[in-house]
C-alpha cells in the first residue's frame, strides 16, 4: 500500500465561526501502480483528503500512513514525501508563474540543483510526455497558450520532480468533452508508460469509470462506498442520492430498469449495454432469421 | 502558511446577530470616527486604561470569540513589536532630561522612551482593533450604503461618490478572494519545492514574488470580466443622468441614538481624563 | 425578435496573425418564446455570438438588431438592449458583483433605477424561483457552485429580459445540478415567454430545446429541430460532434433486427416508449 489512511479527523478554519469539519473518521487505501479515484459531491472532503495525504494539513485525530510510516512521526520526513508525490491542483493553469513554458516546467529541477543538462532532459521528457514537443514549446509564453496547453504545462511541471505518484484534484473540472477526454487519455498513460500511482478526485462517475482501477465514494467527510468501477455502479440508486453524477450509459440502463427490473446497471459501456439489452428484448422478425441461419 | 485564512480576520463579516451588528451602519460609522479621533488624541495612560474597558465592552456586544478576533490580530501584533523596540531604542526626547537606563553608542533606553512608545503603540493596538471589530460587525454594502450615505453632501461638490463607494466595495470584495488565492498558490507552490519563510532575505523575496505574479495577472483578468457583468446588467458608471435606485432603506433606531450618545460621551470623558490625569 | 444579419465578428489583432475570424457571415432568427441549444467545439464562434447578442461586442461587418434595436447604434438603445438581453456567465465568478444573496439580485433592478418595492418583489420573486430562500442571507463566497450558478441566473432575470443566454452554464457544475438548472430555465420559458438560448457541448442536453443551433468554424453548420439535426451523423462527425448515446444505442439495436424502432431516438422516454411497443 502507498497510502493508508485511518480513521482521520480534520477541521478546516479551526478555532474560527466558520469551522467545518471536512474530514470525519475517514479510512481508506492507496495501492501502488493503480490509478484511485475519490469521488463524492461538492464539499465531501475530497480536496482536504489529497492534502492531509501529503501532510499539508495535520489530522485532529487519526494517522496517515506512507508505505506503512506515519506521516506525521519522527523520523518521516515530510519534505521528502512532496518531493516524490507530486500534486496537480483544481485549474492548475492558473497556477503558472513564471514567463515561458521551459522555464515554468524547469522550475523544480532547478530547486533541486540539478546539472542544467539533466534538468533539461527532464523538461523534454516532461512536456513529451502531456504531448507537447519540447521544440515547439520550450520558448513559448504561458500567456499564449490555451486552457488546455496550460493545464497540461502545469502537468508536466509536477512530472519534472519524478515523483512515484501523482494526486490530481478535479483534473477535468471545467473543460469540453474533448479537452476531457484528451486529460483522461494522458492520466492512463502515466498510469501504464511510467507505473505512476495516480489518485483523482471528481463529483462525477463518468469521468473515471472507465479510467480508475479502484473509486473511493466520499460523503460528508466518510467513505460510504469503495471497489472497482463495476461494484460501485451497482449501487448506482444510493449515488444519485449523494448527488454523484453517473455515467451516461448508467443512466440509461438504470432508466430502463422501469421495463426491466433485472436489467443490470453496472454497464460501462455502449457495447455492454447493448448486449444486455438483447437479452430483454423479444426477438426481431428479421433477426430471427439471422440466427437460423448461421 | 497553508491555513491563511484561518489568521486573517480582516474584511469578515460574522452575522451573529449581535447588538452590534443590529446598529444602522452610518451609526457605526459615525462612532467609530469619534472614537478613532478621540483614541489618537489622548496620551495619559489614565485615559489608555478607559479605552481598554471600552473595547472590552464593545467586544461583550459583539458576541464574537475573543480568541478568533485576536488571532486575526496576531500577525499584526508581531509587527509592531519589532516596531516597538525600534521605537524604544530610538528614542529621542523633545526635553533634554531623560533619565537614561541602558547606553550603548547610538542606541538609548531611557524611561521616556519607554512610556512614550507604550502609549503610541496601545493607541495603534486599540485603533486596529476598532478597525476589525467595525468590519466583522458590517457587511460590506452596509459599510458601503452607510458611507455613501454620510458622503452625500459631498456630492454637491461634484465628488462622484457613489461611484468611489462602489470602486471601495469592489476592492473590498476581492480581499477574501486575494487570501484564498494566495493560500491556493502557496500550497501549489510549496509542493514543487518552494520553501517559504527560509533562507536569506532576498531568496523569502524570491519566493514571495512566485505568488504575487500570477495573483496580479488573475486579479487582472477577474477585474475585467467583473466590469463587462456589471456593463451587461446595465451598471452604467460615468453616464449622466443615470440614476441607481437601492433596495436597502437606512433604518436610524433609538438604539443608533443611544450608541452615537454613548459615543460621544465616552470621548468626552477620554479627553478630560487625558487633560486632569497626572499620566 | 433577434436578428442576427450576415455578421462577421474578429478580435482585434487577430488579422494581422492570420486567424480566421471567430465569426463569418452568420445570419440567425430567433424569435419571442423560443428555445435554443447553441452546439459547438470550442472555437466554433458560440461564445463570440452570445456576446454579439448582448451587445457586449459589436459586429464589424453585418449588424445585430434587438427587437427594432441595433446594437452598433449607440446611445440610449444600448442599454435598452442590454436590459432585454441577458447574458448568464460560464464561471458564476465572473459574474456575482455584491457579497450577499439578496444584494446581487437586486443590483441589476437598482441600475434600472427601479422604485424600492419593486426591487423587493423581484428578489421575493427570484428567491422562490430558483430555490435560493434558504441562502438569501448568506454570502455569496459560502455559496456552491451550483448555487451561485442559480443565483447568477436569479441576477439577470431579476431585470426581465426578453432573451435569455446561457453560455455554457453546465461547464463547471456537476451534471445533476446543471440538469436542474436547465429544467429551471425552460420551465421559466415557457412561463413568461422568454427566449432562452443555451450554449453547451452537451450533446445529451439537445433533446428538450425546441431548436438545436450547430456552429463549426464560425459558421451556422446545421439549424433545425433535435431530431432533424440529429439525422446528419456524418456532419456532426466532421465538427468534432458525436450523436447522443442514447441515440446511438436506438441505432444499433435498429441495425440488429428491430427495425421498428425510429431513427433517431432523444431522450430515455422516447426510447423506453419505443421498447415498449416491441414488447
Amino acid at each position: 500500500m502507498l497510502f493508508e489512511v485511518k480513521d482521520v479527523y480534520y477541521t478546516r478554519m479551526r478555532g474560527t465561526p466558520f469551522a467545518v469539519e471536512a474530514l470525519k473518521g475517514c479510512s481508506l487505501t492507496i495501492p501502488e501502480g493503480k490509478i484511485t479515484a475519490i469521488v463524492g459531491p461538492t464539499q465531501a472532503g475530497k480536496s482536504t483528503l489529497l492534502l492531509t495525504l501529503l501532510g499539508l494539513f495535520q489530522p485532529s485525530r487519526g494517522s496517515v500512513l506512507f508505505r506503512g510510516q506515519d506521516i506525521h512521526q519522527a523520523p518521516f520526513d515530510l519534505e521528502a514525501l512532496r518531493l516524490r508525490v507530486g500534486i496537480v491542483f483544481q485549474s492548475p493553469e492558473a497556477q503558472l508563474f513564471e514567463e515561458t513554458v521551459g522555464k515554468d516546467v524547469s522550475f523544480g529541477p532547478r530547486r533541486k540543483k540539478l546539472a542544467p543538462a539533466q534538468s533539461r532532459h527532464l523538461v523534454q521528457e516532461s512536456l513529451e510526455a502531456v504531448g507537447l514537443p519540447y521544440e515547439e514549446f520550450r520558448t513559448r509564453y504561458i500567456a499564449s497558450l490555451s486552457g488546455g496547453q496550460k493545464r497540461r504545462v502545469a502537468i508536466a511541471g509536477v512530472l519534472a520532480l519524478e515523483p512515484e505518484a501523482i494526486l490530481f484534484d478535479e483534473p477535468t473540472a471545467g473543460l469540453d468533452p474533448q479537452g476531457r477526454q484528451e486529460l483522461l487519455a494522458l492520466l492512463q498513460r502515466l498510469k501504464t508508460e511510467r507505473r505512476l500511482t495516480i489518485v483523482l478526485t471528481s463529483s462525477s462517475l463518468a469521468d473515471v469509470a472507465m479510467l480508475a482501477d479502484q473509486v473511493i465514494v466520499l460523503h460528508e467527510g466518510r467513505v460510504v462506498l469503495s471497489g472497482s468501477p463495476r461494484t460501485v455502479l451497482a449501487h448506482a440508486e444510493e449515488l444519485l442520492a449523494l448527488d454523484i453524477t453517473l455515467p451516461e450509459i448508467t443512466q440509461i440502463a438504470l432508466g430502463l430498469r422501469s421495463l426491466w427490473p433485472a436489467l443490470r446497471c453496472d454497464v460501462l459501456t455502449l457495447d455492454e449495454l447493448e448486449e444486455e439489452l438483447v437479452r430483454f428484448l423479444p426477438h426481431a422478425a428479421s433477426q430471427e432469421t439471422q440466427l437460423s441461419s448461421p | 502558511m497553508i491555513e491563511i485564512s484561518r489568521h486573517i480576520s480582516f474584511g469578515q463579516y460574522v452575522d451573529n446577530g449581535s447588538r452590534l451588528t443590529r446598529l444602522d451602519p452610518r451609526a457605526k460609522i459615525l462612532c467609530f470616527a469619534l472614537a478613532v479621533a478621540a483614541f489618537t488624541y489622548i496620551s495619559q495612560f489614565a485615559a489608555l486604561a478607559l479605552c481598554l474597558f471600552f473595547c472590552l465592552f464593545l467586544q461583550w456586544l459583539s458576541r464574537l470569540p475573543l480568541r478568533y478576533v485576536l488571532q486575526g490580530m496576531r500577525m499584526f501584533i508581531s509587527f509592531l513589536v519589532i516596531l516597538y523596540a525600534f521605537q524604544v531604542l530610538f528614542y529621542t526626547s523633545s526635553t533634554q532630561a531623560t533619565s537614561v537606563i541602558w547606553h550603548w553608542g547610538v542606541l538609548t533606553i531611557s524611561w521616556e522612551g519607554l512610556i512614550h512608545s507604550t502609549q503610541v503603540d496601545l493607541r495603534v493596538i486599540f485603533l486596529y482593533y476598532l478597525t476589525s471589530l467595525l468590519m466583522l460587525t458590517t457587511s460590506l454594502v452596509d459599510l458601503a450604503d452607510g458611507a455613501e450615505a454620510l458622503l452625500r453632501p459631498l456630492r454637491r461638490l461634484g465628488l462622484p461618490v457613489h461611484e468611489l463607494v462602489m470602486v471601495f466595495v469592489i476592492a473590498l470584495k476581492f480581499v477574501p478572494l486575494l487570501i484564498t488565492e494566495v493560500e491556493r498558490l502557496s500550497i501549489a507552490q510549496a509542493t514543487r519545492g518552494v520553501r517559504f519563510g527560509r533562507g536569506n532575505p532576498w531568496q523569502r523575496i524570491r519566493a514571495l514574488s512566485g505568488i504575487i505574479v500570477p495573483l496580479f495577472m488573475s486579479g487582472l483578468q477577474r477585474v475585467e470580466m467583473l466590469s463587462t457583468a456589471m456593463e451587461a446588467r446595465c451598471y452604467r458608471a460615468g453616464y449622466r443622468g443615470w440614476r441607481r435606485s437601492k433596495l436597502h432603506a437606512l433604518q436610524w433606531t433609538g438604539a443608533d441614538s443611544l450608541a452615537l450618545a454613548c459615543c460621544l460621551l465616552l470621548c468626552g470623558l477620554l479627553v478630560a481624563l487625558n487633560f486632569v490625569s497626572p499620566f | 425578435m433577434i436578428e442576427v444579419n450576415n455578421v462577421t465578428f474578429r478580435y482585434s489583432g487577430e488579422a494581422e496573425e492570420g486567424i480566421a475570424p471567430a465569426l463569418e457571415e452568420v445570419t440567425l432568427r430567433i424569435d419571442e418564446g423560443e428555445t435554443i441549444a447553441l452546439i459547438g467545439h470550442n472555437g466554433s464562434g458560440k461564445s463570440t455570438l452570445a456576446r454579439l447578442l448582448a451587445a457586449i461586442v459589436l459586429p464589424q461587418r453585418g449588424s445585430v438588431i434587438v427587437d427594432g434595436l441595433r446594437t452598433d447604434a449607440g446611445g440610449e438603445s444600448l442599454w435598452q438592449i442590454r436590459q432585454s438581453v441577458g447574458l448568464v456567465f460560464q464561471n458564476p465568478d465572473d459574474q456575482l458583483v455584491t457579497n450577499t444573496v439578496i444584494d446581487e439580485i437586486a443590483f441589476g433592478p437598482e441600475n434600472l433605477g427601479l422604485p424600492r418595492f419593486e426591487i423587493e418583489e423581484r428578489v421575493e420573486e427570484m428567491l422562490d424561483l430558483l430555490d435560493l430562500r434558504p441562502y438569501a442571507r448568506h454570502a455569496v463566497s459560502d455559496l456552491s457552485q451550483g448555487q451561485k450558478q442559480r443565483l447568477a441566473v436569479a441576477g439577470v432575470l431579476a431585470m426581465r429580459p426578453r432573451y435569455l443566454i446561457l453560455d455554457e452554464p453546465t461547464t463547471m457544475i456537476p451534471g445533476h445540478t446543471a440538469e436542474q438548472l436547465l429544467e429551471t430555465v425552460r420551465r421559466l420559458a415557457r412561463e413568461r415567454g422568454i427566449s432562452v438560448l443555451h450554449i453547451t457541448h452537451h450533446m445529451y442536453e439537445l433533446a428538450d430545446f425546441d431548436r438545436v443551433i450547430v456552429m463549426n468554424r464560425g459558421r451556422v453548420l446545421l439549424d433545425g429541430t433535435p431530431a432533424s439535426v440529429l439525422r446528419h451523423r456524418e456532419e456532426l462527425e466532421r465538427a468534432g460532434l458525436g450523436l447522443p448515446l442514447i441515440t446511438q444505442l436506438g441505432q444499433r439495436l435498429r441495425a440488429r433486427g428491430w427495425s421498428q424502432l425510429p431513427e433517431v431516438i432523444l431522450t430515455l422516454d422516447d426510447l423506453k416508449a419505443a421498447l415498449c411497443s416491441l414488447k
